[in-house]
């Protein structure tokens, strides 16, 4: 057993540390139940989240499913050099640097101004429905709505192609998930489409707790309803809009895998593709296990460095403002 | 609420009455939005397969029929599809709930050697994780490919569920605990018969959110059991029908792609699989509506 660094030595005063030692056993002895009340979370962490780390050595050695992790050969960074040498990754690191800015771009101030609408319907009621219907898509799943879009958009019984052709814009259907052109703008306002009365519940959250005498004060001096919204409200929801905001900059080499997995084919790969999609074909579909592992190590570091940096901005910016 | 009296007390200015009826207006046109893809499917489920075309749209079905239902509950894939996804979802949020408790309750003991160690542990993971490939191998190893436990055990734990159960723990009296000692209760005795119920509350709003999770997930059947037939979920079926639609890009992409789409699954069906998929996190929503703000609630004020 260990023993905890509670009881550095301490030349001087051996009998205190004895003594210290045994309190410490009891110690332990007292809190067994609770190390065995954590053990089956232990275990799992241990078996599917540090397990799999030893895995990544993969991404510096031939892989031969034969020989093992362990039996491989080593090739130090011939994957990294392949990796940066590859013209597809940049493609795949172009697309999901720009699916993420425009992500971010868009969602943000539509949320910002949907949360502020909402919160300006008089009724309770008709707030009450409205985000129960809006924040409904949140618990679909990117199969869901990936069959909900296609569907819409079919050329062959997708209501937007039919009124489009019956306004006379398209002279006949277009099959929009096939062109290459178009994926980005399906896929940010998909993702409005879902996300958008989430983030207003979490913003509304925020609102919420604003002192309601401050709308009367500041009626009694003259203000209407725009100032109010100006110097009440949206000063309210700054720090959850900081917050969000350094968040997502974390998250900007990682386009999540499902939304795009969903909404792409082999026609659209040109702009669709992002890093988590590629790993997972060179990956699991062309069973190139040490180069997909070589790419997905290089998103995880880098994101770990940017959720590190954005952390650093988000508690400078918002003192109360802790991960955990 | 006062600020809604003290509204309608004053006499509201003409643009402010324009404002508000705007901003009806906005609102019921945005609900529209997020309900018309429901409704599509809705209207394709009922239709007769001949009826769906991009020439005809409708707000409601030419014919009404249950013939998509009616295939859907003839074709034994889907029904073993159902059952297994309602089998994973039970077993998944059973497990995840109680490995959650039982950790959060440990981690409530401030002064327990190790605390600060243990917890560094579990948190690592939420920030660094060795991505798709390593885990796929590391499955492999555990022989957990095409096995029912790997939908249920790599989720059974989540740290940031595990805190806000433990925050909640907190809020709770600890003079009952030390009466509970006192009288000889065991750990695990107040564990089970004192904190447990008492909280409520908490482990039915991170149970909910797994229950969608495990309801929605696909992905892990996908890369895991793609070759094991009766290990398929619903969300995986629907997978494979977009599958069998995106597949016939690859022979259309670039030039004119209508004529080339043949879908092997005609629409209806597809449409059916897709309310059986909805249907039950639909159905439980209004209910559960209040669950899941509250979660967010206690993850954003806590968290």
């Amino acid at each position: 057993m260990q023993i905890p660094e509670k009881t550095a030595f301490d030349g001087s005063k051996i009998n205190k540390e004895r003594k210290d030692m045994m309190y410490n056993a009891k110690k332990l002895r007292k809190y067994f139940p609770f190390y065995m009340f954590l053990l089956p979370a232990i275990i799992l962490v241990i078996l599917f989240c540090y397990m799999p780390m030893e895995g990544l050595i993969i991404a510096f050695k031939d892989y031969k499913m034969a020989r093992g992790i362990e039996g491989s050969e080593w090739v130090g960074l011939k994957h990294f050099q392949a990796l940066f040498s590859d013209p597809n990754f940049y493609r795949v690191l172009g697309n999901t640097l720009k699916i993420s800015i425009l992500t971010l771009v868009t969602t943000f101030p539509v949320t910002i101004l949907f949360t502020i609408l909402v919160n300006e319907i008089a009724s309770r009621k008709f707030k009450s429905v409205v985000q129960t219907i809006t924040y409904m898509p949140h618990f679909l799943s990117w199969v869901v709505v990936g069959t909900f879009v296609y569907q819409l958009l079919s050329p062959t019984g997708g209501v937007v192609n039919g009124i489009l052709v019956k306004l006379g814009i398209l002279e006949k259907p277009l099959y929009f998930m096939a062109q290459k052109d178009m994926f980005v703008p399906i896929y940010l306002i998909t993702n409005l489409w879902k996300t958008t009365g989430y983030s207003i519940v979490i913003y509304l959250a925020t609102i919420s707790g604003i002192d309601t005498t401050m709308y009367d004060a500041a009626s009694i001096d003259g203000a209407n309803r725009f100032h109010r919204i100006l110097y009440i409200t949206l000063p309210a929801m700054f720090p959850t809009m900081c917050t969000m905001l350094i968040l997502n900059i974390g998250s900007l080499v990682s386009v999540g895998f499902d939304p795009v997995f969903n909404l792409y084919n082999d026609a659209t790969y040109q702009t669709a593709d992002v890093i988590s999609t590629y790993v997972y074909r060179k990956g699991m579909v062309e069973s190139r296990y040490d180069f997909s592992t070589a790419i997905g190590l290089f998103q995880n570091v880098v994101s770990l460095a940017l959720v590190m940096i954005a952390n650093w901005f988000a508690r400078k910016a918002n003192p109360e403002y802790k991960i955990i | 609420m006062a600020r809604q009296t003290a509204k309608v007390k004053m006499k509201q200015s003409t643009g402010s009455r324009i404002f508000d009826i705007c901003n009806t207006l906005f609102m019921i046109a945005f609900c529209i939005t997020i309900f018309i893809p429901f409704w599509d499917v809705v209207v394709r489920s009922f239709s007769r397969a001949q009826d769906i075309s991009y020439m005809h749209i409708n707000l409601f079905p030419k014919v009404w029929t249950w013939d998509a239902y009616k295939y859907c509950f003839q074709d034994n894939e889907i029904i073993m599809a159902f059952f297994m996804s309602v089998l994973r979802t039970v077993t998944g949020t059973a497990i995840h709930a109680i490995v959650c408790c039982m950790a959060a309750y440990s981690l409530t003991r401030t002064d327990m050697p190790f605390r600060k160690f243990i917890t560094a542990v579990l948190l690592i993971p939420m920030f660094f994780s060795a991505g798709m490939i390593p885990a796929y191998l590391n499955m492999k190893r555990l022989g957990l490919l095409n096995n029912f436990l790997v939908y249920v055990l790599p989720s059974g734990f989540s740290i940031y569920n595990t805190i806000i159960i433990r925050n909640y723990f907190f809020s709770i009296d600890k003079s009952m605990e030390e009466a509970a000692s006192i009288d000889g209760a065991s750990q695990v005795k107040i564990f089970t018969s004192i904190i447990m119920p008492l909280s409520k509350p908490v482990i039915a709003t991170v149970a909910l959110w797994q229950m969608v999770g495990q309801w929605n997930a696909w992905f892990d059947n996908m890369v895991y059991c793609r070759r094991t037939a009766s290990l398929t979920t619903l969300q995986y079926l629907l997978r494979r029908m977009l599958d069998s639609l995106t597949a016939n890009t690859s022979t259309a992409s670039g030039v004119e792609a209508i004529g080339a789409l043949v879908d092997t699954n005609p629409d209806t069906i597809k449409a059916a699989t897709t309310i059986l998929v909805v249907l039950p996190i639909v159905a439980v929503y209004p209910f559960l509506q209040k669950y899941f703000v509250q979660g967010i609630m206690v993850g954003a004020v806590k968290g």
